[in-house]
């Protein structure tokens, strides 16, 4: 498992559309990719489950991936939310 | 197809495919409902390209695929042979095949209604009984009032249907219930009991028909559909069907009445010219064929008309034998066709009693005693409806138990000689009049013992009734464990429109990820009030801080995502009042926000909303309104792939 740590910049946080950004570019991989906010992780690849979290600014998750390309997912991942999200 | 090779392997280290119960996909795994999950190769699956987990949850074995899982899926229900449905059902993915989803059609439309139709029964059971033991005399004013308040569901038994068929179709109720009132109107059954024919139809064949009433000129046969099962269920229908497609075509100004007003025009003297022939003639044709049985050997006979009676009930054929009965009677006194089917409601009443004896299920248990009870007195709709044909083995096993006990009162010559009241009290219709209790009444009891005895041992020992019912338990487990966030066996469903307001293509949305439906598939709506209401009744699994989106699963599954117009979440919430909260259960027309329309357009931001789903991978999505909308308007239809 590979799991990476972030903090949400953007102003209107994870909203329907980075997140739907986040979903698709999770949907892309292999592996089971979950995000963590809080205590409740849920499933990346559900657009409801993401916005489920009302993730706001200021806020750090855990994006995590399991599988044959756990390592991409993160990465591709990560590049989505440097351009849009925060660091 | 390029995932045969992966399909096989996986249905190899499943245990093969007759080690597999079911097999159903979400977002990112097949779902299999394994008979053993010892004989699963766990450890292989886990290191098998392709495959990024397994998992074994709420009875399920789950096998972890990633999101092209459904082209997956696909494969595997081909390389095994698999039902492609959403077998994820109460009866443990015992579903599938026509005849069973005919039955699981049937009985769900019964559902709504068996509370009132098992108390109907008993009144009626009850009544029958009063008379026979001279409690109550038949011709006086007791009598008949309870007789209607018994009968009174029976007899309307149809307007009752047309609600709940037409609801379950996803059509208005309330125009099923009018074609099923115009269908049952008195003044219409009167008629073909009275007068003189306009002409006879094939006069000198088995379809001798005479017509005492023309529909502009095209005759009409009508039949009797007070008590019958099936014309309303085909009616509500298409009904349902040409309902949806008049929504489509007529303005929604003038929508709310010319659209029940033409189906109403053209379902009723369809139904009338088309149901009403088939259905007479089928029955004359089974009166006849019934005949020529009974002359070749009374016991075939009892076979045939024993077994099916409850079917042929059920679409209202019986009628073709009753004049036959009637005239047997007239003729010669006696009638040997009726007396065939006497076994059937104790053979019903004898695998009710095992249902009964035997559920752990209370609330087939609470209805398993009216049922029982009213079976006895010859009331079979509350046993047959409630409880046989859902559970489906009990139904199969009444039928082979009537089928014999009617082979042995064709056996022994059993006959009526008075046309007698409906299951123990038919007895008396049984006894010859000068010979009193002989061979055949004698031949008679023996029947209805054998009969009622084997469909209750049947059912008790190969019912399989509480195997069903802890399929259901499974299910609900599996269904709570799954959460929020994966899609579980999802069901067709309707959604209605969440505001008054005009409907656009989902297309016209100017943000690339609404409009090309990467979020979800459905439609736009521009509000006309700032008011939203519940599209469905479920769960609000996503209520954004800011509360301009919203998201429900329903009931059935669909996961429905409302975003209140575009880039609202930069007003941080301002404007916005929510009625709910994350987590909460909420009923379809439930106001769920409140927005101001005029603020939000002052501020600069478009309303445009999409109303979309976003577990559109199982569905097949149809826009069901193109124009204006009211809350509560049928706006998507959802059918399962």
């Amino acid at each position: 498992m590979k799991a990476q740590t972030f903090t949400i910049t953007a102003e209107s946080g994870v909203h329907a559309r980075p997140a739907t950004l986040l979903v698709n570019k999770a949907g892309q991989f292999e592996s089971e990719v979950n995000v963590a906010y809080k205590d409740k992780t849920v499933n990346l690849k559900s657009i409801m489950g993401v916005m489920s979290l009302g993730i706001p600014k200021g806020a750090e998750i855990e994006v995590s991936a399991t599988g044959s390309d756990e390592e991409e997912a993160i990465n591709g991942i990560a590049e989505v939310i440097k351009e849009h999200l925060g660091e | 197809m390029k995932y045969e090779q992966l399909a096989e392997d996986i249905i190899k280290n499943v245990g093969g495919k007759e080690n597999v119960n079911s097999v159903v996909h979400c977002i990112t795994r097949l779902r299999f409902k394994l008979k053993d999950e010892e004989k699963a190769q766990t450890e292989v699956l886990k290191n098998m390209d392709g495959v990024v987990t397994v998992m074994k949850s709420g009875g399920q074995y789950q096998v972890v695929i990633g999101n092209h899982v459904p082209d997956v899926y696909k494969a595997v229900v081909t390389e095994g042979g698999f039902q492609d449905a959403a077998p994820v059902d109460a009866d443990g993915g015992e579903k599938g095949n026509l005849f069973n989803r005919f039955i699981d059609m049937i009985s769900g439309i019964f559902t709504p209604i068996l509370g009132v139709l098992a108390a109907s029964g008993m009144i009626k059971g009850f009544n029958a009984l009063f008379v026979a033991i001279g409690w109550l005399d038949q011709e006086g004013g007791t009598y008949q009032i309870l007789n209607a308040i018994g009968d009174g569901l029976f007899y309307f038994l149809p307007v009752l249907l047309g609600y709940t068929a037409m609801k379950k179709f996803g059509g208005t109720p309330f125009l099923g219930m009018v074609i099923a009132m115009a269908l049952v109107y008195p003044a219409l059954e009167g008629i073909p009991k009275t007068g003189e024919a306009l002409y006879t139809l094939f006069a000198g064949t088995m379809f001798e028909s005479p017509i005492y009433i023309e529909f502009f000129g095209i005759p009409v046969i009508l039949m009797t559909y007070s008590m019958s099962v099936i014309p309303i269920i085909v009616s509500a229908f298409f009904a349902t069907k040409l309902e949806n497609f008049l929504s489509k075509v007529i303005p929604s100004i003038i929508k709310a009445f010319l659209v029940p007003m033409f189906t109403l025009l053209i379902i009723i003297p369809l139904t009338f010219i088309i149901i009403g022939p088939i259905a007479t003639w089928a029955s004359q044709m089974l009166g006849t064929a019934t005949v020529w049985i009974y002359d070749l050997s009374p016991v075939i006979a009892g076979v045939f008309l024993g077994g099916f009676w409850l079917v042929f009930v059920m679409f209202g054929l019986h009628w073709g034998l009753v004049p036959i009965a009637i005239n047997n009677f007239a003729v010669a006194g006696v009638d040997p066709i009726l007396a065939l089917v006497f076994v059937h409601s104790f053979a019903l009443a004898g695998a009710i009693l095992a249902v009964w004896l035997k559920t752990k299920n209370q609330k087939t248990k609470v209805l398993s005693a009216p049922a029982f009870i009213s079976s006895v007195f010859g009331v079979t709709e509350p046993a047959m409806y409630g409880i046989a044909l859902p559970l489906k083995k009990p139904f199969i096993f009444t039928i082979i138990s009537s089928a014999i006990g009617g082979g042995l009162l064709g056996f022994f010559g059993t006959k009526g000689y008075v046309l007698g009241g409906l299951g123990i009290f038919q007895f008396p219709s049984l006894i010859h009049p000068e010979e009193g209790l002989n061979l055949a009444f004698w031949g008679s009891v023996i029947a209805v013992v054998v009969g009622t005895v084997l469909a209750f041992v049947l059912t008790y020992f190969f019912g399989g009734i509480n195997k069903n019912e802890a399929g259901t338990v499974q299910t609900e487990e599996a269904a709570q464990q799954a959460g929020a966030t994966t899609a579980q066996g999802v069901k067709n469903e309707v959604l209605v429109s969440p505001f008054n307001g005009t409907v656009k293509a989902l297309a016209t949305i100017e943000d690339a990820a609404f409009s090309s439906g990467a979020l979800g598939q459905g439609v736009a709506i521009e509000p006309a009030e700032g008011k939203l209401f519940s599209p469905v009744s479920g769960i609000v699994t996503v209520l954004f801080p800011t509360n301009h989106a919203i998201g429900i699963t329903s009931d059935e599954g669909a996961e429905v995502l409302i975003h209140v117009g575009m880039d609202t979440v930069q007003l941080g919430g301002k404007h916005f009042t929510a009625h709910t909260a994350q987590g909460n259960r909420v009923e379809k027309g439930q106001l769920l926000i409140e927005f101001d329309t005029d603020a939000i357009k002052e501020a600069g931001f478009i309303l445009t909303t999409p109303v979309v789903v976003t577990n559109y991978d199982q569905y097949e999505i149809k826009v069901i309104s193109e124009q204006k909308v009211n809350t509560g308007d049928l706006l998507l239809k959802l059918k399962i792939k």
